[in-house]
């Protein structure tokens, strides 16, 4: 694994597994993307799988989005909460839609729209990870490891094994100045105690 | 029967510390070992579940 902090590209030559497959085959079908959330961590090796990936998408207008919801499903994915693209496209102002590989509803993508500001700030500073001969765009560690931090303050502990996995594994690389910066932002400075 | 909630917490929270010990553990092992090591241990896992 290589980590090229100007560049924001990270190098990994891992054997590609299930879930990696997914993933690659649905972000292929994206202009613009960042993958957020428990698959970062799982990209990176951490030592469990997940059920769903968490992808975040610019905002769109509605001929915009059903031009997607086709070049998807015409590559063998659905929606798991609609298959009607008028009310995928309300929902998704609301909440999360799912998509999994049809009739396969395990492993899903989590299609979130770009709404707060943590997504923009995943969104515009994304790293790029080369794998093999895939590309996918992740979350920045800094705001990953934080942002898991401030979910584990609800009590979910996978929530802190992942930001501790990422920072164990790149805590040389991190830029701590935004780091603690995020850290006091988002008010997850007690909980990086216990994992640090 | 009456349980110890004390001992129960006390318990819970010793096993969290241990596997934050074990993630600094395998972090530090995907660190050290080439990608492909790791990756076909964590495929192993990931695999079986997502079948």
């Amino acid at each position: 694994m290589e980590y090229n902090i100007n560049k924001k590209e990270i190098k990994l030559d891992r054997k590609i597994n299930e879930l990696d497959n997914f993933v690659i085959e649905f972000c292929s079908l994206l202009d613009k993307y960042v993958l957020v959330s428990g698959y970062v961590s799982i990209l990176f090796g951490r030592s469990r799988s997940t059920e769903d990936v968490d992808l975040l998408i610019p905002e769109m207008n509605l001929e915009e989005f059903k031009k997607l919801w086709k070049k998807i499903h015409d590559s063998n994915f659905e929606c798991l909460n609609t298959s009607i693209s008028e009310e995928a496209f309300n929902m998704i102002k609301e909440h999360n839609i799912r998509f999994s590989r049809k009739e396969k509803p395990i492993p899903n993508m989590e299609f979130k729209l770009i709404q707060n500001d943590i997504h923009k700030y995943s969104f515009e500073n994304k790293i790029k990870v080369i794998l093999g001969k895939h590309t996918l765009y992740i979350s920045p560690l800094e705001m990953q490891i934080v942002y898991k931090l401030m979910l584990g303050k609800q009590g979910n502990e996978k929530d802190l094994e992942d930001a501790k996995h990422l920072y164990e594994l790149f805590k040389e690389k991190l830029n701590n100045s935004e780091l603690y910066k995020l850290l006091k932002e988002l008010d997850a400075e007690k909980e990086f105690e216990l994992i640090k | 029967m009456k349980i110890n909630k004390e001992e129960i917490n006390k318990e819970i929270k010793a096993n969290f510390r241990e596997r934050l010990e074990f993630i600094k553990f395998w972090a530090n092992y995907v660190k050290t070992h080439k990608d492909e090591d790791w990756s076909e241990q964590q495929n192993m896992l990931i695999n079986s579940q997502v079948n």
